[in-house]
Order: structure tokens, then sequence, then C-alpha cells
């Protein structure tokens, strides 16, 4: 192998593929599109928490100050918004728990030889997946009765 | 050990986040289905409400601990992605250096309305 070579097949399988591989959909499980989901609605909880901390700042301002901008929030844009930040939390809190049970070892299944398909991911990996999917549904329709309940 | 120690840590706060946030959304943004549970109730974003919270000691400590779990996870999570996607020790370890001052700029600013707030 020239030394060229050694350079493509590098680029090829340094497996940095970076943001891109985020949209890359194709053959990709279910498993797939909630990493990219969990990454998505992250980046979202943590961009929506910086602005919540400068907006809730204002009640040093004062009550007037406070109440003009609760007036604000009450629009129905703003509540279909924060409709939207329930529902990263609903998702990334629900899939945050499959995760971290996976991570500790508890939703494996047993040590099993890597022959396809692979039966830890088919009989615990995925039906945990589908029930946190489910939880987060019911989640989410609570918040919209919730909205629609005002 | 460090980042087995940030990893051990960034799970401890997914869970204080869990805790502490759902109990913040379900009062603060689910009002409607938080009263059907908890009996009618004077809204929690009015004025009067803020104050008697902003002078309660627990939930003082209860924000605080939020943000920094909050924000802690959050630039954790950041970190990762960005060193993920970028090549070469040393912009990986500017990612660090960022990510820290970043969280710390935040937590010093929510620490300071919170705290300034009980005092008023």
């Amino acid at each position: 192998m020239t030394a060229d070579d050694r350079k493509v097949a590098t680029a090829k399988h340094d497996g940095r593929r970076g943001f891109f591989a985020w949209l890359a959909g194709g053959r990709r499980g279910l498993e797939g599109y909630l990493y990219v989901l969990h990454r998505v609605s992250g980046l979202a909880l943590l961009g929506f928490l910086v602005l919540h901390v400068f907006v809730t700042s204002a009640r040093l301002l004062g009550e007037e100050t406070w109440r003009s901008l609760m007036a604000v929030t009450h629009s129905p844009l703003m509540m279909a918004l924060e409709y939207l930040v329930y529902a990263a939390f609903a998702f990334h809190a629900i899939n945050g728990i499959r995760l971290i049970l996976i991570e500790l070892g508890f939703a494996v299944g047993r040590p099993d030889d890597p022959v396809y398909p692979y039966e830890g991911s088919l009989h615990k990996q995925r039906p945990l997946a589908l029930v946190a999917m489910v939880i987060t549904g019911v989640l989410l329709l609570l918040g919209g009765f919730d909205l629609l309940h005002r | 050990m460090r980042s087995m120690l940030f990893w051990f840590l960034n799970i401890v706060a997914a869970l204080v986040i869990l805790v502490l946030l759902g109990l913040h959304l379900a009062e603060m943004h689910l009002s409607a289905l938080w009263q059907y549970f908890t009996g009618a109730g004077p809204n929690p974003l009015d004025w009067e409400q803020v104050v008697a919270r902003g002078n309660s000691t627990t939930m003082l400590a209860s924000y605080i601990l939020l943000l920094g779990a909050a924000l802690f996870h959050g630039f954790y999570g950041v970190h990762n992605i960005l060193v993920e996607a970028l090549d070469g020790a040393k912009a990986q370890r500017a990612v660090g250096v960022l990510c820290w001052v970043a969280g710390l700029a935040l937590f010093l600013v929510g620490t300071f309305v919170t705290v300034a707030f009980n005092g008023a």
C-alpha cells in the first residue's frame, strides 16, 4: 500500500463524518434516529436554557417589567414554542433514561456471540426503545391536553 | 480518570435534572394538569408567586442546583458533539476550555440573579 492509498483509507474510515452524518438516513435503525433526535433536542434545550436564564433575570427589574414580559409569553406563538420545549424535554428525558439503562448494562442482554440477527438488540434494546417512545407519546399528549385547557 | 469522573457526573446531573426540571416544568408549564391533581391555585407566573418562590431558601437551593446540573449536562453534551466533529488535539482542548468558560459564566449570571432576587 502506498502512502496515498493509506491516506485515502484513513480518510474513508476515520469515523469523523461530522454533523452531516446526522442527516444521513438510509438504512439506519430506530435507535439511530433516536440518537440524532437526542442530540438535536439536547442542543435545543441548552439554547432555551441560555435564553431562559436571561429572560427570567427580568424579575430583578421589578413587577412592571415582569408583567409585560409575561404578557408576551401568552401569545399563541410563544405557547406553541413552549410546547416544543416541553416536547424536547419529554423526549430527551425518556430517551436519556433508556440510554442510562443501556450504558449501565441493564438492558443489553447476556453476552452472546455477535451473530446476526443480534439477540440483545432484537429482544432487549428494540423493545426498550419502543416502550420509551410510547411513554414519550403519552407525555406529549398530556402536554397537549394542558395546552388546550389553560 | 478525569473523563470517567465527568461521565459519572453527567449521569448524576441527568438524574438531578430529571427530578427538578420535571417538577419545574409540571408546575410552571403544565399548570392546568398540575392543578388538576393538586387542586386549583394561583397562576405560578403571577408576580406574587414569583416573589414568594424567590424568598424561599429551598427554592433558591433547588434553582441553583438545577442550573448547575443543567449547564454541566448541556455543555458536556456540546463538548462531546464538537470533539467528535473536530480533528486535532488543540481544537478539542480549545472546545473544552470554551465549554467551561461559557458554562461557568452562565452559572454565575443565573446564581447572581437568583441570590439577588432572594434578598430583594
